[in-house]
């Protein structure tokens, strides 16, 4: 190799030295915690053969592909951030046509050994996308500025809204929120964005939302006055076999674990089969099962720690277009986490939504893997080199 | 780091977050550790179940090892109604037609059925696949009634083309984008009439095991199914559809909790929800067809019981006798005896040994396993159990009714066992024995039934009052082999023929055998009477008008004659002392305790609830009881006096082999000799000398005619036995009653009529012959 692409490739590695390890170690400790976690929700079920060994599969790629993501200069992020827009908008808009059906809903595409899920891409690339729109100072300002922000976000929830997946297309708002308040928005804007995103809600839950949605909502209204005596009703015992069935076996699962948990692959929920997708939509309830409130602080420590780390490199981060990534991806990985373990605990109504880096998911271990990348990469670059309008 | 706008903002979101960590913190703590216990007894109570296992009941044997009652595995068949009609290509038809019917214009009161008819099961597969398929497109109709119409056309083409659903969704969804015109029974490229015609196999097969069980159930009971039979599987389904469609659901009364005194009414499941029994006592390979083959009969469960079988088809004095079982909570027990059967079951230590967790025992969860354990077996005791409810059945009921055993399991979502961390043992009843002989009971059966039915006479007034019955026992040990009676109008064995009685009762002539043994003792002893030879000589004014002249005089001839003025003088030197012992004597009367008699008397018999003589001494005459009227006994209690007439001793009556007290008569052994000759020479020459029958096989009898009614209605008895079989043998003694014969028919025409047609019948069978004619009998 020549001395003049030695140093080429010296200078892209010595990035790694400036990333922050914290972030690594937390997200590393996560991933594993994922893997143990679907290990012990899929043991001896046939349904789930070989999740854990795909996971791990999922997980060393996403890192493998995170360290490339790290090595270039994050610019060219910023220069690909509307055609992966596009192009996950595309990707959404072929699943009617292309994707099978499975469950009654077309989410992913079928590829030979794999499947890809578009609306886990979508997340990023709304961050991405928002990010490029909101890096200009003078947008946030009014409210006017922020309507395509608005509809950039929009376009893919809605598009997921109808796969359907309510869960996933939850996470949009609180992102758009966030990026919109960092990046400027007068709390007024803010207001309206909110009432736009209530009146977007209103029309879904009314128009979009399928019937099965919309009992679940009820279902998470009702069980508030359940006691004891109620439980012994005929309607609450028919909500118990219907649509209150999987959040209430997901907080029997949390409850049952106690301060300590009854170990690792013990919990009786988890080993019973009485926890539904529970690698997937109920991971967290396998967690605070087997490993109790202590084991699920920890977790919860863990994800706290990275969107911490992650809003502290956006502290750090001088680049608006950064800054505005790491917040989003933090918004992203905290909200999606801290929904997923509200349907645990029935804190929400239930919905199924993947808690990140330890659900079972491709797609979902991928992306969020290959976000913490981008993070990872804006924080180890510590001058502002993109010159232009809107920088502070 | 200086503090910006910009880094404000973020350090606040980070605030955002962490108070929201907080909260879901918080609610994590209040449900994983205030809540824990709760929560961990919801886990365990999700996980742990009681599985009751009903115990079998004994079976029933007649006296030759022949089976009368016992309990034989069946299935049980029941519909699911919701599950029918989403899953069966039937019930989807059916119910999807009248869906679409109901959406078109003026259609709302068209609705389809299960029959054969324009508007049948067929007609509703045709009209639903005829359904455009743009129909199902997104706002054409409401979401709730388009998802109804499309699980119904995919369950009929699913079913009927032999595609799985998936891939029949997906068909018909596309055929919906695609074409206006384009009907849901085209979406598959599949011919219509293909799909039709495999329709109408699916219909053909529930009609046919409709008709099969229908079969079955005939057989079973031996007649027809009537109006007031369970109905079969298509009348099922028929009356579910209405209530289904309607989403009619179960109600029930309870007290307000505002108010305990104000009954207000509570709804429950849908009607369609809640499974219905149609078949039971349906053999295993029946049923088979519906287990093995389950896809094709979606919502028709086969589930395994057990299910009392009897020998005696219904509407015999048998299965009147043997009783009925019924489950537990039908027949309403106290609460003592619930609680007894738990208490004696249930030992207190069950849970000692098992391994509850420790949060679990320390919050006295082994206490609550073992009060929700004897809820749950007090429930299941109700619910599975059977106990007698008369006859046999509930006589011998302890001896009969095993104990329901009970698993404690720890089972998966889908109620699959994993591990049984428990159990109390199941055990079964014991058998009973009978002394009956089911051949003699037949015969008994037939004879009773063609004797009602030959002196059955005049209006509604008369023939409903006319009865028949007939006891035989064995002389020698009280053993009960055969008791029948007609018509059997109730399953209960306490309104058997015999057992109650019409008329006043009276036993006629039958007890002059009795006064006629007092008054030879009496002569023997000095008692209170008038010696047979200073009697009057009859004029046939107290014998209609027949005249016995000096014959009256004698014992024997005034026996087998019937005379009424020996009895009506003997009486009158006997006194009510006398006459009164004559029969205590018999076991005919109670005896005060004390008295010489007292053993004599027998006022039940368990197993059958006839009830004990009775004597009505101020309504009647003493010379009118010396010929037995105000008396009124069972044949039973009639038999088992002349058995005392036939072997010297009185035996105890029963309905179980083993050793019974017997009363030695040997005080009047002579006299007994001579009414047997009297009893005899009724046959021989006597009253009863057109029987016979009975005189070639050497019978002892004697008839008794009551008159009971107004035109001179009659109660027609006879009563008699055949000569003794060697020293071990059976010595058959009976005692037969028709109630309310007309005028002029008296107890020989009827009764002993029916004794010979028994006999001859018996005599028939050889191995009838052989046990209790010929000799050898056991």
């Amino acid at each position: 190799m020549s001395n003049r692409a030695l140093r080429f490739a010296r200078r892209r590695l010595d990035v790694l030295r400036e990333v922050d390890g914290w972030v690594v170690l937390v997200t590393a400790a996560l991933c594993l915690c994922g893997i143990v976690f679907i290990g012990s929700a899929t043991r001896d079920d046939p349904l789930f053969h070989g999740q854990q060994a795909r996971q791990a599969l999922f997980v060393a790629c996403g890192f493998g592909f995170g360290l490339f993501a790290v090595l270039p200069h994050y610019v060219h992020v910023l220069r690909g951030a509307w055609p992966f827009y596009g192009l996950v908008l595309l990707a959404l808009l072929g699943l009617p046509f292309f994707a099978p059906e499975i469950n009654g809903a077309r989410r992913w595409y079928a590829l030979p050994g794999f499947s890809v899920q578009p609306s886990e891409f979508a997340k990023l690339a709304v961050v991405l996308a928002l990010a490029a729109l909101l890096r200009f100072k003078a947008r946030a300002r009014t409210f006017d500025g922020l309507i395509v922000p608005m509809l950039v976000a929009a376009a893919p929830a809605l598009m997921v809204l109808r796969q359907p997946d309510l869960g996933s297309s939850l996470v949009f708002g609180p992102v758009l929120l966030a990026m919109c308040y960092t990046a400027g928005a007068s709390g007024r804007s803010i207001l309206l964005v909110l009432l736009c995103a209530c009146g977007l809600a209103t029309v879904a839950y009314l128009e979009l939302l399928h019937e099965y949605q919309r009992a679940r909502i009820d279902v998470w209204l009702q069980h508030w006055h359940w006691d004891e005596a109620a439980l012994d009703t005929h309607d609450v015992r028919e909500h118990l076999r219907g649509n209150g069935f999987q959040p209430w076996q997901a907080l029997i699962a949390l409850g049952g674990g106690g301060v300590f948990g009854m170990g690792l692959g013990m919990g009786a929920q988890n080993r019973h089969d009485f926890l539904p997708l529970r690698s997937e939509d109920y991971v967290f309830a396998v967690v605070g099962e087997e490993v109790g409130w202590m084991g699920a602080m920890g977790v919860l420590a863990l994800l706290s720690a990275l969107v911490w780390l992650l809003l502290a490199t956006a502290m750090r981060t001088r680049e608006r277009f950064g800054r505005l990534v790491c917040v989003g991806v933090a918004t992203w990985l905290g909200t999606q986490a801290l929904v997923h373990v509200a349907v645990c605990g029935w804190l929400v109504p239930a919905t199924g939504l993947p808690m990140p880096f330890l659900s079972y998911g491709g797609s979902s271990v991928f992306n969020a893997l290959l976000g913490v990348a981008v993070c990872a990469n804006i924080g180890a670059r510590r001058e502002p080199i993109l010159a232009g309008d809107g920088f502070t | 780091m200086t503090a910006t706008p910009t880094r404000t903002r973020i350090a606040a979101l980070g605030l955002v977050f962490a108070a929201a960590f907080a909260v879901v913190g918080v609610h994590l703590w209040k449900v994983m550790v205030v809540d824990h216990d709760t929560w961990a007894r919801r886990s365990q109570q999700n996980r742990w179940a009681f599985h009751s296992v009903p115990g079998k009941r004994g079976a029933i044997f007649d006296r030759n090892g022949a089976p009368l009652a016992f309990d034989e595995a069946t299935m049980e068949l029941s519909v699911l109604y919701v599950r029918f009609r989403l899953r069966h290509p039937v019930g989807a038809a059916v119910h999807g037609a009248t869906k679409l019917a109901s959406c078109l214009p003026g259609g709302d009161a068209t609705t389809y059925d299960f029959g054969d008819g324009e508007l049948g099961a067929e007609a509703a597969a045709r009209a639903l696949l005829a359904m455009p398929a743009a129909v199902l497109r997104p706002r054409v109709l409401p979401k709730a009634v388009a998802s109804e119409l499309a699980a119904a056309v995919t369950t009929v083409l699913a079913a009927c083309s032999g595609q799985t659903r998936s891939r029949v969704f997906g068909a018909v969804r596309a055929a919906a984008r695609a074409d206006e015109s384009h009907a849901v029974g085209d979406a598959l490229g599949v011919p219509r009439e293909r799909l039709l015609a495999d329709f109408a196999q699916r219909l053909q097969a529930l009609r046919t095991l409709d008709r099969d069980l229908t079969a079955l159930e005939e057989r079973r009971l031996g007649r027809p199914l009537g109006a007031d039979d369970p109905p079969g599987l298509m009348a099922t389904l028929e009356r579910l559809r209405p209530l289904s469609l309607a989403g009619a659901r179960v109600t029930w009364q309870e007290p307000s909790s505002a108010d305990p005194a104000v009954q207000v009414e509570r709804e429950g499941s849908r009607k369609e929800e809640v499974r219905v029994v149609f078949a039971r006592h349906v053999p295993f390979d029946a049923a088979a067809e519906l287990r093995v083959g389950a896809r094709n009969f979606a919502g028709i469960d086969a589930a395994p019981t057990l299910a009392r079988r009897q020998e005696a088809v219904e509407g015999t004095a048998l299965g009147a006798l043997i009783g009925v079982v019924d489950r537990i909570d039908r027949t309403l027990p106290g609460q003592e005896w619930l609680e007894a059967v738990v208490d004696n079951r249930l030992p207190d230590d069950w849970f000692e040994d098992i391994d509850l967790p420790e949060e679990l025992a320390d919050i006295g969860g082994r206490a609550e396993l073992a009060a929700a354990a004897k809820s749950r077996y007090a429930e299941a005791v109700l619910l599975r159990e059977r106990r007698g409810m008369s006859g046999v059945e509930f006589d011998f009921n302890g001896t009969l009714m095993g104990a329901m055993g009970m698993r404690f399991s720890e089972h998966d979502s889908r109620r699959r066992e994993q591990q049984m961390l428990d159990h109390l043992r199941v055990e079964a009843g014991n058998d009973v024995r009978l002394t009956l002989d089911l051949g003699l009971q037949r015969i008994a059966e037939a004879v009773t039934k063609a004797a009602h039915r030959a002196q059955s006479f005049g209006g509604a007034e008369d023939r409903v009052r006319t009865e028949a019955a007939l006891a035989v026992i064995d002389a020698r040990t009280g053993d009960l082999l055969a008791y029948a009676g007609a018509p059997v109008s109730s399953p209960w064995a306490k309104h058997l023929p015999g057992v109650q009685w019409v008329g006043n009762g009276s036993v006629g002539s039958l007890a002059k055998p009795f006064v006629l043994v007092e008054q030879l003792k009496a002569e023997e002893m000095g008692w209170p009477h008038r010696p047979c030879g200073g009697f009057e000589a009859c004029n046939g004014r107290n014998c209609n008008r027949r005249a016995h002249w000096d014959g009256g005089k004698d014992p024997v001839e005034a026996l087998a004659e019937s005379c009424n003025s020996f009895f009506y003088q003997s009486a009158l030197g006997l006194g009510d002392a006398g006459v009164a012992r004559a029969l205590q004597r018999f076991g005919l009367a109670p005896a005060e305790p004390g008295d010489p008699y007292a053993a004599c008397w027998q006022p039940t018999i368990r197993g059958v609830p006839a009830p004990a003589p009775a004597r009505d001494t101020v309504a009647t005459a003493l010379p009118q009881q010396a010929v037995g009227y105000g008396l009124q006994a069972t044949p039973l209690h009639v038999a088992r006096a002349y058995a005392g007439l036939a072997t010297g001793w009185l035996p105890t009556l029963g309905l179980v082999p083993g050793p019974r007290p017997r009363v030695p008569l040997d005080d009047v052994v002579g006299a007994i000799a001579l009414a047997e000759r009297g009893l005899r020479a009724c046959l021989r020459n006597g009253t009863g000398r057109k029987l016979q029958l009975l005189n070639e096989l050497g019978a002892c009898g004697k008839t008794g005619t009551a008159e009971v009614g107004q035109r001179g209605e009659n109660n027609a008895w006879f009563a008699g036995y055949l000569p003794p079989l060697g020293d071990s043998g059976v010595q058959l003694c009976f005692c037969a009653v028709v109630y309310w014969v007309q005028d002029e028919v008296h107890g020989s025409e009827a009764s002993g009529q029916l004794v010979v047609d028994f006999l001859d019948t018996a005599l028939r069978d050889d191995a009838l012959r052989r046990r209790y004619v010929q000799g050898g009998g056991r």
